[in-house]
């Protein structure tokens, strides 16, 4: 019934976990398994070491998981299987179970807490078992599943994630999959599926995707236990139109690294020379898992305070560089001779200072004051680069470059709902002439649209390659040359045109950055 | 002129909708419908909420406005016209570049009126007796109680008058209503309350300030009383405002209040948020005046009933130490409450804004009003408004006392002589206090002050304030101020 790849991989799985005894520290085979649902073939022991230790944090932490597949109408149970763990998350056995242990009744799947209550008293009677958890999948999530298995294996890892987003978008929008107890991660997946309205999360990946540069940057996430490589490629391959994005996890012995005695700064150097990286980083699971905790317990209804909260933390984890994380190449930035060659032309660049508080508080001023606490506002997003010739005398060449647009209600200081504007739906006749008539026929179906940002995607690719990617590359001039992007109508225009968007308009980029980096990075003394 | 509403007939409508626009549409249908308030051919003035060019709510929810535009239109006015003062020092013809309102009032039925004339004055350079020219053409002065009040015409020749009033906290009087509102039909200059020039005691004790302000507000309340009133408070914007502060919050109740009285709209708003009439002094002095009634029996309300809608919300806070600023800390002695609103601003833009600046310069305290307690060891001292300035003029903490050290070879003298048991007698000197800042004004005003910290603490060390003074110059522009004044707005 499921793909027989899937199966054969599924086993493979469970034999290696089988072979392991508890207490049993690192046990490498030279063996492959993929990483089930996707291409990417891992050694067994890290698969094991990534259950082992995410299952627990992320879905349940209690031992013995139950599956079921239940008939579309939810009349019948198909199958079911017991998987006996030792370790929460680490399936080693799997046991088809009797269908006489269990009966199935048609609300089942909608009332999924008695329906577990009724599976562990019927198992402890007549098996003397329980079961921590079950997951429930109706035929057609199976069938879903099986599609998405199909040639997985030769498929670059974006197209593998724009197919696993739709699998997911599909188990969830047709309620074909149910956990219990359902752990948090899962709850966060579905509300971030309902709260886009119907909006595909592979559309978001489509938008966001393109956006990216060119890259090549491995990441060592250290601990204790197990130190993982993430290798992360977005390349061109042969003769491909589009860069492919390529994704490797592996062991550090994989790489004929030993790392006995070593520290983070070796270890790097070590990585780099091996995989052949631009960049480096050495992070620590335990920030990165305590990190995506908090994401997930936050609601999807993102509150600007719980928002700013993250915030405050990436940059709190930003700044402190060599103490949670490390980069090779050592970023020429943090060099005290540059820094101290900068202060004296009136630049306090010192990223180890970045004020974590002071950057999510004006951020949230200015929004705030200028948008207010309910707002309407649509995002557009344009790709003028299609068009050599563009007549910005007026608003109606946005017609020929908009890619994307997105309306954003906010009320109360918290996201409430973005809805996809189709273009057909704000450019019917060809002529716009001013904003305000887009912002006219826009409030008759939304209410009130309070701004209109309209940004290239140049701009944002500008952005994301010289102030993420490079984020502490001293590259003085293609920073300002980004910056300068700013101040085009053709790159970012806010209608109506606000005082910080007059500001921008009206400063020198440097003078800006003047005005602006005492609150971006802390005097020395705290 | 002054039109005195029928409040024997007094009507008033509570309605709870899905949407701001859905609630006012039901409220006016509630009471008759829009055919009941304008006729066919009527020049209708709708007053709104325009204070800043800021976004929702420190502004008229732009949905309600559009929708009774559109009800307006449909009951055959003539010419719909709105607008309002805005913040003093800010021109209409900012607010509405800012925010797109000119074209956004066309596109809906309406026009956006700049009654501060600040769409003609931008438009080239007008010698004084010309701009005096324009002033005569569009106010008149209005004697009441022996006060003048310059009114712009176009309000006070409009057949039908509306107030669209946003519901938000207010440091002064609990809660922005319509009767405040009404206040900007006259420009900034014309809502200032003459200043405690001798500094006269009584001043403060009697809150000279507040009930002076309270006779204006009702003086020019007197001045074209509105036809239809609306307190919207769908969304309401409690804790901290009525602008956008670090405390504020905007509460949802779904609710708004419509009537063809100001004095019963407020009245019956009141009583649905918990808050007393006898702590509401504007609607108590209204009733006194015969504006409207304050017996809750004698209104006839329609739609929701108070009782089923119990409302609380939090308030501004009505200590300026609760305020709460990290490294400042308030003290305040006797003040009216001129000095109480304008330091309420002040502590609550610093609180928002200026969180970094704060950081960088700490202890700082801030004495407000007459006589406040001396504050001790603190680096910074601000003396807010004439009253702090002047009755601390000789107060322990204008002076510092300065210890002088003798030279090194004296000091090894000295360590000597007192192991031998003599004692050295120490030379005090005493010095004026540099490290005061005085920002005067009965009571002072809100930017004036900005500029008086960006110099006395200097621009490096207020990385905040320096940044969103630079925003504050996009708006406020001096030649526009000037204008202004000599059209008498400020
Ligand atoms: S200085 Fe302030 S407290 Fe004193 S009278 Fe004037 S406004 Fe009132």
């Amino acid at each position: 019934m499921i793909n027989k790849k899937f199966q054969k991989n599924w086993l493979k799985i469970l034999n290696y976990n089988s072979n392991i005894e508890l207490g049993d520290k690192f046990k490498l085979v030279d063996d492959k398994v993929r990483i089930p649902l996707t291409p990417i073939e891992v050694n067994p022991y890290l698969l094991y070491y990534l259950f082992e230790t995410l299952y627990p944090k992320f879905i349940n932490s209690q031992q013995n998981i139950l599956d079921i597949i239940i008939s579309d109408d939810g009349k019948k149970i198909i199958k079911s299987y017991l998987y006996k763990t030792k370790k929460a998350g680490i399936h080693e056995s799997i046991e088809i179970f009797p269908h006489d242990i269990i009966k199935v009744h048609k609300k089942d799947f909608e009332d999924i807490e008695r329906f577990y209550d009724r599976i562990l008293g019927g198992l402890i009677k007549k098996k003397g078992a329980r079961v921590s958890s079950i997951r429930v999948f109706k035929e057609k999530a199976i069938t879903y599943i099986n599609q998405h298995c199909i040639d997985i294996e030769d498929l670059p890892f974006d197209m593998l994630l724009l197919k696993f987003l739709d699998l997911i978008q599909k188990l969830v929008k047709q309620d074909l999959f149910v956990l219990y107890p359902e752990p948090k991660i899962f709850r966060f997946l579905k509300d971030i599926i309902n709260f886009l309205n119907g909006y595909q999360l592979n559309s978001l990946f489509k938008i966001f995707y393109p956006l990216l540069p060119e890259f090549n940057i491995s990441i060592i996430f250290g601990s204790q236990e197990l130190i993982i490589i993430l290798h992360l490629q977005k390349i061109f391959v042969s003769k491909s139109e589009t860069p492919y994005l390529r994704l490797k996890l592996m062991l550090p012995n994989e790489l004929d690294i030993n790392l006995d005695g070593l520290n983070e700064n070796e270890i790097i150097g070590l990585v780099r020379e091996r995989l052949q990286t631009d960049n480096t980083y050495f992070i620590n699971q335990r920030d990165v898992i305590s990190l995506l905790t908090e994401l997930i317990n936050l609601p999807v209804n993102i509150r600007e305070e719980n928002l700013l909260l993250i915030l405050q933390k990436i940059l709190f984890a930003y700044r402190s560089f060599e103490k949670h994380w490390f980069l090779r190449p050592k970023p020429i930035i943090y060099n005290n001779l540059l820094r101290f060659l900068l202060r004296i032309i009136g630049f306090n660049l010192n990223l180890r200072k970045l004020s974590h508080w002071a950057i999510p508080d004006l951020i949230s001023n200015l929004f705030e004051s200028w948008f207010g606490l309910n707002s309407k506002i649509l995002l557009i997003i344009s790709d003028t680069e299609k068009y050599k010739k563009l007549n910005l005398n007026n608003f109606n060449y946005l017609e020929k470059v908009t890619d994307y647009m997105l309306l954003f209600e906010i009320e109360n200081k918290t996201l409430v709902k973005i809805n996809s504007i189709a273009k057909e739906d704000l450019f019917t006749n060809g002529e716009i002439g001013s904003l305000e008539s887009i912002r006219d026929k826009l409030s008759e179906k939304y209410g009130f649209l309070s701004s209109i940002i309209i940004i290239d995607k140049l701009l944002l690719q500008n952005l994301i390659k010289h102030f993420v990617f490079e984020h502490s590359e001293y590259a003085p001039i293609s920073k300002i040359r980004t910056l300068k992007m700013l101040k085009k109508q053709k790159f970012f225009y806010i209608f109506p045109e606000l005082p910080l968007y007059k500001l921008i308009q009206k400063k020198g980029t440097i003078a800006l950055l003047k005005l602006v980096l005492p609150i971006l990075i802390d005097k020395h003394e705290f | 002129m002054k039109e005195q509403s029928d409040i024997k007939n007094t009507e008033v409508a509570i309605v709870k909708g899905d949407t701001p626009k859905e609630t006012v549409l039901k409220g006016i249908e509630i009471l008759g419908g829009i055919h009941k308030f304008i006729e066919e051919g009527d020049q209708v003035f709708i007053k709104f909420n325009l204070c800043l060019p800021t976004g929702f709510p420190t502004n008229t929810n732009f949905d309600v406005l559009e929708s009774l535009i559109a009800s307006c239109k449909k009951a055959g006015a003539s010419k719909i016209y709105a607008g309002s003062f805005p913040f003093k020092g800010i021109s209409i013809d900012t607010i509405s570049n800012l925010l797109n309102l000119k074209d956004y009032f066309s596109n809906i039925g309406a026009e956006l009126v700049f009654i501060d004339n600040s769409n003609v004055f931008k438009e080239k350079n007008f010698k004084k007796d010309q701009l005096n020219e324009i002033k005569n053409k569009s106010f008149s002065m209005v004697t009441i109680n022996e006060k003048e009040y310059l009114v712009p015409k176009i309000i006070t020749e409009s057949d039908k008058f509306i107030i669209v009033n946003q519901v938000n906290v207010n440091p002064l009087f609990k809660l922005n209503l319509s009767l405040l509102n009404s206040y900007s039909i006259v420009s900034p200059k014309y809502q200032e309350i003459g200043s405690n020039e001798n500094l006269d005691n009584d001043y403060i004790s009697y809150d000279q300030y507040k009930n002076d302000l309270i006779s204006n507000i009702l003086d020019v309340f007197t001045i074209k009383q509105p036809n239809l009133v609306i307190n919207d408070f769908f969304y309401l914007l409690e804790s901290a405002g009525p602008y956008i502060y670090r405390d504020s919050n905007l509460k949802k109740t779904g609710i708004a209040v419509i009537g063809n009285n100001a004095v019963s709209v407020d009245l019956i708003t009141l009583k649905l948020l918990n808050i007393d009439i006898q702590d509401y002094d504007l609607i108590l002095a209204a009733n006194q005046r015969g504006l409207g009634i304050i017996d809750p029996q004698k209104i006839n309300l329609l739609g929701e009933k108070i009782e089923d809608n119990n409302i609380i919300i939090d308030l501004c806070v009505s200590k300026l130490k609760d305020i709460n600023l990290k490294n400042l800390l308030v003290n305040s002695g006797r003040f009216c409450s001129g000095c109480y609103k304008q330091a309420y601003h002040l502590l609550n833009f610093m609180k928002t804004y200026m969180t970094k600046d704060l950081k960088y310069n700490p202890n700082n305290a801030f004495l407000v009003g007459q006589n406040p307690l001396e504050p001790e060891h603190f680096k910074n001292i601000l003396l807010f408004g004439d009253c702090a300035i002047k009755s601390t003029k000789n107060s322990n903490f204008r002076k510092i006392e300065k210890i002088l050290k003798k030279n090194t070879a004296n000091q090894k003298k000295s360590k000597k002589l007192k192991k031998s048991g003599s004692q050295k007698k120490e030379k005090i000197k005493v010095k004026t206090n540099k490290k005061i800042l005085e920002l005067p004004g009965c009571p002072p005003d809100i930017l004036d002050c900005l500029e008086l910290l960006i110099k006395y603490y200097g621009k490096k060390n207020l990385p905040n304030l320096s940044f969103y003074k630079k925003i504050l110059e996009t708006i406020v522009n001096p030649k526009e101020k000037e204008n202004l004044r000599v059209m008498g707005v400020i």
